[in-house]
């Protein structure tokens, strides 16, 4: 197998970082994120490496806590979009006209609108819980996904081996699951790697709103959001769980590059 | 090429209407009584019910939605529920500060983005800082962003202040001032995004044999890039404004809540974090609709700039 | 450098850099053009001709150039086009030397008329007010043939049929009184009755402004058309050259001789019914060069020893005639 990009080897790295602090989070923090203490607003010292917030809780604790709810919020909204997605994308591709048709109206109905604002809306009404989030957010990314897995599967449809899965007689779903799918798959999984990425954006700035998970569920943005006050006496409060969510986002769009 | 335009508007039309009648549908329908939701967990049945009379909620959805946008069109959205105020006058006086900040964004953005790329001279240095910038413009989510400037600019250098926001009274230097970081925070992620359309463009572009007809004109590499690639590598991103704009019509919620202007983006959040649905409901329906517009605009544009098209 | 001599070649060679390796499409090619001369260059595709008229240009920056290519400029001093900083050589572009392309239809930016494309060729080099670039751009397209030169000015290129977008072509190269125009194929993408009436008005414009003209083809047809002398390239080195009347009375490499013998030719009766015999076989790759004379393998008077082993150098045979081949005096002989 080729060697793949070094991009996607940085990104790989990254990923696997935040994997870790999200899965082995109450072990590899220092301290208890919802431990309050008398250290109020501490600034970064040998004992709290990023400070301590305002009500005295360990910043670099409370990061790697909130690695769980960036990457259960992003991996979720992935994979939602992928199930909406995929099915839709593949039956407008592969089996064209009426049915390609209506799907393209769909994909072009939603892929115009603002995600932010629908996602607002609706988790405003719904209530913000983490499931309602991840529905949401994978609704919002699904018609990017059809649309690439209908160019691809229209593209492969024409292809001389589909023809000759045809002419040997096989069936629709057939050739779909063992000729299209196995090579639109590998375009998916890395386009999935974006909706991460752009899930966990989007989900970091809605709780950065106060529409996100609620507290005390150490939440990377809506870390930021308390921290906006305190930024002359611990900046780190802000710039720390800011500093993760970047990191993460870059992490995941190196993941799913391509090169041009 | 009047024909192309109509059947454009015409397809618009049902978009719009459809969107509108989805959303309505559901945060009226699917979501239960918002009245409910307004009282609160500690609302009794005939409260409730009450409300619901007093609003109108009681009446079927489809007759709300018809009555909702009978009065939306005549300029009517209804009145806050917490502040009582008419939508329409809590709107209007919120509007300019949002238009400022996203026309300004996107100029900032397209001006920027263009013209660091055609650069021919000092490519060496320009280009790494420009992939840099285009970076942190596409991971760095806005908050983050506007924060991290406000920390560096306001807080440890203290050469900017840190709202965005000061009225044309106090002064052009003064409001001009204040939007600097704001600015700056919306236009980051669209300069990436646009870079990379219109360095794909440009590469497309430069590979055609009339740029190689320029070089051998005489003309420096220079004025090849802007004076031959550069129109011939535009509009795709023109397209892209045009549909960027339409999402920037909420306002740029994030960075005006960082930077505590007073536009339509902060009104949205607190509408929606109040349960105000008149304000929200006229919000998302005017954003959907300048939305749809943006794009419709943007694709007749690049029909019209196609001197081939144009002249047919 | 002789008194009447323009440009000289001296032993260019370009190499281009590829995943398999370095590759060399023109091999110390050396040619002289006096000026006012027409001279052809001719070879298939790929034979490194147009490489070479690129090279002349400076206009491929990937490429390795090496070699000298002296030119005397309008002031009347000669400079080495390959020591040229960028700079000196844009002032050469268009102004001493000018080119023109094979493919009309994309040769003119859509987005600008063709007035606006015509004035900016005109001033580029000269010191002239817009109107009067105006001017000499319709007496331009005017002098090129085009009926309604006003109108062209304002025109969009997707207006213009190939040939008047040749024309244009034409005319904007000649905006600044090249001493030296290099056309490249300029004819190979349009009508042949298109072709004819562009070649005559090539002809007609060197006479008026005693410019020189490197015609690069692969019409034989064209060459004995509009060249004094022409210049055979096969596998990026020169094989022949001389006169054109030399070259097709009497050619004295097999290459050349077989192209001439691929011309279906009309005229004299015995010639009707003569089967046209196309060389066979095709250019070697330029990554699997074989040993020796580079044509051997197609070459009907191919002889095991001589021609692949050493390569052959370029001999003159009669005055101005050179001709790479082991074995021309015996061909030579043979035929006479």
């Amino acid at each position: 197998m080729r060697m793949p990009h070094p991009n996607v080897l940085i990104g790989l790295t990254i990923v696997s970082l935040v994997a870790a602090c999200a899965i082995a989070a109450p072990w590899l923090a220092p301290y208890d994120p919802t431990t309050t203490s008398v250290l109020l607003f501490d600034t970064p010292s040998s004992k709290h490496w990023f400070g301590t917030d305002q009500l005295g809780r360990d910043v670099l604790s409370r990061v790697i806590h909130g690695a769980r709810v960036s990457l259960m919020i992003g991996a979720g909204a992935a994979i939602v979009a992928g199930l909406i997605g995929v099915p839709i994308g593949l039956a407008g591709g592969y089996l064209g006209q009426t049915v390609d048709l209506v799907a393209m109206q769909f994909i072009n109905l939603f892929i115009a609108l603002p995600g932010l604002v629908l996602a607002l809306i609706i988790i405003a009404m719904t209530g913000a819980t983490m499931s309602n989030i991840i529905v949401v957010l994978g609704f919002v990314a699904w018609p990017g996904v059809a649309r690439l897995v209908r160019g691809q599967a229209m593209s492969i449809r024409e292809s001389v081996y589909v023809e000759a899965a045809r002419a040997v007689g096989g069936g629709t779903f057939w050739i779909i699951s063992r000729h299209i799918w196995p090579n639109v798959f590998r375009l998916v999984a890395v386009q999935l790697a974006t909706v991460v990425a752009f899930s966990i954006f989007t989900s970091s700035s809605l709780s950065f709103l106060g529409l996100g998970v609620p507290p005390p569920t150490p939440d990377w943005g809506g870390m930021v959001r308390s921290g906006v006050d305190y930024l002359t006496v611990n900046p780190f409060m802000s710039l720390a769980p800011g500093g993760a969510v970047a990191l993460t986002i870059f992490g995941f769009y190196m993941l799913g590059y391509r090169e041009q | 090429m009047l024909s192309v335009i109509v059947r454009r508007l015409l397809l618009g039309i049902p978009n719009v209407i459809l969107i509108s009648v989805l959303l309505f549908f559901a945060i009226f329908g699917a979501l239960g009584s918002p009245a409910a939701l307004m009282l609160g967990l500690d609302a009794t049945p005939e409260r409730i019910a009450e409300l619901e009379r007093q609003f109108g909620f009681d009446r079927p959805l489809h007759v709300q939605y018809l009555d909702w946008m009978w009065k939306a069109l005549q300029g009517d959205f209804g009145r806050s529920y917490t502040t009582s105020q008419r939508v329409t006058d809590a709107l209007l006086p919120r509007l300019m500060p949002s238009i400022e900040l996203a026309l300004l964004g996107m100029l900032v953005a397209t001006t920027c983005s263009v013209f660091f790329s055609s650069i021919t001279v000092g490519k060496r240095i320009v280009r790494p800082l420009v992939n840099v910038a285009s970076l942190i413009g596409i991971t760095v989510p806005n908050f983050m962003l506007g924060i991290s400037l406000m920390y560096v600019f306001s807080v440890m250098l203290g050469i900017l202040p840190t709202s965005g926001w000061a009225p044309w009274s106090a002064g052009i230097g003064q409001h001009l001032l204040h939007l600097i970081l704001p600015v700056l925070t919306v236009a980051a992620y669209y300069f990436a995004s646009f870079g990379l359309v219109y360095r794909a463009e440009y590469r497309a572009t430069s590979r055609r044999l009339y740029i190689q007809v320029a070089r051998a004109k005489g003309l420096s590499e220079s004025q090849v890039s802007f004076r031959h690639i550069l129109p011939n590598s535009i509009l795709p991103v023109i397209t892209q404004v045009g549909s960027s704009l339409g999402q920037l019509a909420a306002g740029s919620l994030v960075t005006e809540t960082v930077f505590s202007i007073p536009g339509i983006g902060t009104l949205f959040t607190n509408a929606l974090l109040s349960r105000d649905f008149p304000v929200f409901l006229a919000i998302g329906m005017i954003t959907i609709v300048c939305v749809v517009i943006m794009n419709l605009l943007a694709d007749l544009l690049y029909v019209v700039a196609n001197p081939q098209i144009r002249l047919d | 450098m002789g008194n009447d001599v323009l440009i000289e070649v001296d032993d260019v060679s370009v190499t281009f850099p590829s995943r398999q390796g370095l590759i060399r499409a023109v091999r110390n090619v050396s040619f002289e053009i006096k000026r006012g001369e027409i001279v052809a260059l001719v070879g298939e595709s790929g034979s490194g001709k147009s490489t070479t008229g690129l090279a002349m240009m400076r206009l491929m920056p990937t490429a390795g150039i090496s070699g000298a290519i002296r030119l005397v400029r309008k002031d009347g001093k000669p400079a080495d086009l390959l020591k040229l900083n960028e700079a000196e050589v844009r002032g050469v572009r268009g102004n001493d030397v000018a080119m023109i392309f094979q493919e009309p239809m994309s040769s003119l930016d859509p987005v600008f008329t063709i007035g606006t494309q015509m004035c900016e060729a005109a001033r580029v080099h000269q010191r002239i007010s817009r109107r009067e670039a105006y001017v000499a751009s319709v007496k331009a397209l005017d002098a090129v043939g085009l009926p309604d030169p006003e109108q062209v000015m304002l025109a969009f290129q997707h207006k213009l049929s190939g040939g008047m977008r040749q024309r244009v072509m034409i005319a904007m190269a000649l905006a600044s009184h090249p001493s030296l125009l290099i056309a490249d194929e300029p004819t190979t993408a349009l009508d042949v009755t298109i072709q004819a009436q562009i070649v005559d008005h090539l002809k007609m414009l060197q006479r008026q402004t005693g410019m020189a003209i490197l015609f690069i083809t692969h019409n034989l047809g064209l060459v004995a058309e509009i060249a004094d002398r022409a210049i055979v390239m096969y596998a990026g080195e020169i094989v022949e050259s001389g006169s054109v009347r030399e070259l097709f009375r009497r050619p004295r490499m097999p290459y050349t001789a077989g192209l001439l013998n691929s011309l279906p030719r009309l005229g004299r009766k015995k010639d009707l019914g003569a089967p046209i015999e196309p060389i066979p076989g095709s250019l070697p790759s330029p990554l699997a060069m074989p040993d020796g004379c580079k044509f051997h393998p197609r070459c009907r008077h191919f002889t095991p020893g001589l021609c692949d082993s050493g390569p052959p150098t370029l001999e003159t045979c009669e005055d101005a005639h050179q001709v790479r081949c082991a074995r021309w005096r015996d061909l030579a002989r043979a035929a006479s």
